[in-house]
């Protein structure tokens, strides 16, 4: 880092911020419970971002200009390029961002031999419910960013994954659980849910589908339906569209959510992250984005890591018969337009207090269209979001 | 005219990467090491503004193997000044996770044997012209500001343009390997209120690209308007067209990622169940062959048949897979970049043509559709089973293509479903080789998809 900055100031480059990033990442890849494959990976690179200021006849802009860079004999050549690369560009004129607080590191520890230990006892080999396959990585990140204004702060953030491939006679079910520090409580809760959805989609029906039967979708789904209404509210849609999100929705952003593997401190411009209401009573208060949006919007955006979305006022006991679908394969959502579709893998069907898994079936549809959200919220990954949501304009294909 | 050669920085380095394979081979049953580069600049050209960054996915370094009593361990890292301060590192991380292993009481998987047969080769590509960016920015912004003014429902219009150096350089005891080409990219999207259109384009080749722009910018604002005055199709099975990137999108999204033995082994995918039965129409060859000379494991890609005349043949392995299995690699071991795993991944996986006009397929449907894909994402379907793919399609009548567009329309026919009823296959045929292919989590990696025509009957809603 201090040589790159030498460099620069030789050179008179006046405006510019560094940013630098060690990776300590560590991958295991089980098939059954027998290691496959151990991986580890070290890192560390450097990337300079160069600012120029142009002077037009009544006004000043902004150019500026990125690339990665190694500490060796093309480094003076290539920050000299990048330099002229920058005044290629007249965008409206910003100040980079001032020196912000450093506050204390999380503390960052490894969980993995936990966690395959969990995954080791949790399926007993000779039992009709098998592991197939398990992969976990676990990664651990140092970013230290500096620029000109003065700005000179580092934060470590450790994030991790485990997929696992579930079998019951013959019905195979595919789990992703992305985390932070590797919650082991949350580990287990999802394993025990596995397990009861493979065996309710061993036992499942191919599903017939009535028109009047109300749809809800919960689980991780829902995360990905509630994050059409963020992007309403970030440089994607130029901050115009923000009346489409529903009455009485309330969108935040947060800087700290336990076990989220989204929880970086400051964002990529070196500015501390904050939690901020972006929407709420149905007004726009901040938006999400960059350092630079905020040039944009004329308004303040805040770094998005993790989010919460509440407001809802439903509750499942308002539905007498619904189907519930909780696994989705091949599902998207367009946060252009709100088109999202995907097909059924399991749901079930309450009706009467009892309850039919059922698989098979596309559903699709418009989140422009009335969307209904409970009250209860629940946490997943990143995001906390309403437990379930009632798309009352859903088209189901069975 | 441009030489494009592997990076310098491998070359320069394909004799210490030799010293650490050799002093590690010293130590353990085998070893290999492959750096991969991509480097280079991505131009964004906003209603917001312009900026220029590195380009998608760059990244430099370098990935060591050792195989140690049949299993193995990869060590992957950025910076190789000093041979023995690599050597070194690889032990104690090797070292480090085998302590975890015992700790654990992990049991190894069965032990794999590796190819060692004698190779060499080099590859060198042609540019017409290197890159110029101010000619990029202008000529992006230019085209923004006129699409911009194009038409009132148009309310914005993002360009962007990706140009990439890329590079591998393998070394084992038995092979030295290098490999470099350009890859440029160009993404435009467009919107209105309600819609928005993203279509790309990416060639081995440099600035040239710009000569295509103005037609896919076009094609963009045309549909884009197109959908705006779209209507709801009525639910049921029709006769219908697939265009070449719809096809070649089900190739790769619908029917290759269970091909991906590896996915097999992990038991996500009953793909070997079906090896050697009936899986499309007798019309219906399907293959994959890379676009480059050897794949991220060392091994020289072969063009692989998935599919010969609807009958499957066998699916895409890594090296590793193929070694437990018992078979050769297809050389489909990709990696996103030096840092990922190797795992089975798609080349360029496409239908071959057949021998059929699209004007005699058009002339034979009295009612159906022409079927175009609407979605820029990927999402893979498990199992051949059902699917959810948003169309754009325009009807056909009385063996006439008509202006009636109707969107979005929900495919939801199965891949196999699709195949099995193919009954005439084009002549006319498209590739495409910007397709980007995420695999889980993992980074995107380019592939391409495409094919011809295909005459079939789907569900649409």
């Amino acid at each position: 880092m201090d040589e790159i900055i030498d460099v620069l100031k030789r050179l008179k480059i006046t405006e510019y911020k560094v940013m630098e990033r060690s990776v300590l990442g560590s991958q295991w890849y089980f098939i059954q419970d027998n290691l496959d494959i151990a991986r580890r990976i070290q890192s560390q690179t450097f990337e300079v971002t160069i600012y120029q200021t142009i002077y037009g006849e009544k006004e000043r802009y902004k150019g500026y200009a990125s690339a990665m860079v190694a500490k060796d004999h093309h480094l003076e050549k290539t920050l000299l390029e990048l330099a002229e690369k920058a005044k290629m560009m007249r965008n409206p004129y910003f100040e980079l961002p001032e020196v912000q607080e450093q506050v204390a590191p999380y503390p960052a520890t490894s969980r993995a031999v936990e966690m395959m230990t969990i995954m080791r006892d949790s399926f007993p080999v000779g039992e009709d419910l098998s592991l197939t396959s398990y992969d976990l990585s676990e990664q651990f990140e140092t970013v230290h960013i500096v620029n000109s204004k003065g700005l000179d702060i580092t934060y470590t953030y450790p994030r991790g994954k485990l997929q696992f491939a579930l079998k019951y006679q013959g019905v195979s079910l595919f789990k992703h659980f992305s985390f932070g520090f590797g919650n082991l409580t949350e580990l287990r809760k999802v394993i025990t849910q596995s397990k009861e959805d493979v065996m309710a989609l061993s036992d499942a029906q191919y599903l017939t589908y009535d028109e009047n039967l109300p749809v809800l979708i919960s689980r991780e789904a829902v995360v990905d339906l509630m994050l059409y209404y963020v992007y309403l509210l970030s440089n994607h849609r130029q901050g115009e569209y923000y009346h489409l999100i529903p009455d009485g929705m309330t969108i935040e952003v947060m800087a700290y959510l336990e076990n989220s593997s989204r929880n970086f401190q400051y964002d990529r411009d070196g500015r501390l992250a904050k939690d901020v209401v972006l929407y709420k009573d149905n007004c726009l208060e901040n938006y999400f984005g960059s350092y630079i949006d905020s040039v944009y919007f004329k308004k303040t955006a805040n770094t998005m890591n993790n989010f919460r979305v509440s407001g809802g006022t439903a509750q499942v006991e308002d539905f007498e018969r619904y189907l519930d679908i909780v696994e989705l394969t091949d599902f998207h959502v367009d946060l252009r337009t709100g088109l999202y579709r995907g097909v059924i893998r399991l749901a079930y069907l309450h009706h009467e207090g009892k309850v039919t898994p059922m698989s098979h079936g596309v559903i699709s549809g418009s989140l422009n269209d009335r969307i209904v959200l409970s009250k209860p919220l629940k946490k997943y990954d990143h995001a906390v979001v309403p437990r379930f949501v009632y798309l009352p304009k859903i088209k189901i294909t069975a | 005219m441009a030489h494009i050669e592997c990076c310098r920085y491998f070359q320069d380095r394909m004799d210490d990467m030799a010293m650490v394979v050799e002093k590690l081979t010293q130590k353990y049953d085998d070893c290999s090491i492959i750096g991969k580069d991509r480097h280079g600049t991505h131009v964004t050209v906003s209603p917001l503004e312009t900026k220029i960054e590195p380009c998608a996915f760059e990244s430099r370094g370098f990935c060591v193997r050792i195989l140690d009593k049949g299993h193995f361990f990869e060590y992957a890292f950025n910076q190789l000044n000093d041979v023995d301060e690599v050597v070194t590192s690889v032990i104690e991380n090797y070292q480090a996770m085998q302590a975890i292993r015992h700790e654990l009481g992990v049991l190894d998987a069965d032990p794999v044997c590796f190819d060692q047969s004698l190779n060499y080769e080099s590859s060198e590509a042609e540019i017409q012209q290197p890159l110029n960016l101010e000619k990029v920015i202008s000529e992006l912004q230019k085209i923004k500001d006129e699409v911009m003014g194009r038409h009132g429902l148009i309310t914005g219009c993002e360009l962007q343009l990706d140009y990439s150096h890329c590079s591998s350089s393998f070394v084992s005891n038995y092979k030295q390997l290098s490999q470099g080409y350009i890859e440029t990219q160009v993404d435009v999207e467009v919107y209105t209120y309600h819609q928005a259109v993203h279509k790309q384009l990416c060639l081995k080749q440099g600035i040239e690209i710009l000569d295509e722009l103005h037609a896919l910018v076009d094609a963009c604002c045309q549909e884009v308007l197109e959908l705006e005055d779209a209507k709801q199709i009525a639910r049921g099975t029709y006769d219908v067209i697939c265009d070449p990137y719809l096809t070649g999108r089900m190739c790769h999204e619908s029917f290759g990622h269970d091909a991906l033995m590896d996915q097999c082994l992990k038991g996500q995918s009953e793909a070997l169940s079906y090896i050697g039965k009936q899986v499309a129409s007798p019309l219906v060859t399907m293959v994959d062959v890379g676009s480059y000379l050897f794949d991220d494991e060392g091994n020289v890609d072969e063009m692989t048949y998935l599919i010969k005349e609807g009958i499957f043949m066998q699916g895409l392995y890594d090296q590793a897979t193929a070694s437990r299995m018992g078979v050769t690699s297809t050389g489909n071991g990709r990696r996103s970049n030096y840092a990922s795993k190797a795992s089975a991944r798609m080349a360029n996986t496409y239908i071959e043509k057949g021998n059929t006009s699209l004007k005699t397929m058009i002339a034979s449907i009295s009612e159906g559709y022409l079927l175009e894909n609407l979605e820029n994402n990927t999402e893979t379907v498990k199992s051949w089973q059902e699917q959810a793919i948003l169309c754009k399609a325009r009807r056909i009548h009385d063996g006439e293509l008509t202006d009636e567009i109707y969107a979005p329309v929900l495919l939801s026919s199965s891949v196999l479903e699709l195949l099995r009823q193919v009954d005439m296959v084009s002549e006319e045929f498209s590739l495409y080789h910007h397709y980007s292919c995420a695999l889980g989590d993992s980074d995107g990696m380019k592939v391409g998809i495409g094919g011809p025509y295909l005459k079939t009957k789907a569900r649409l809603g």
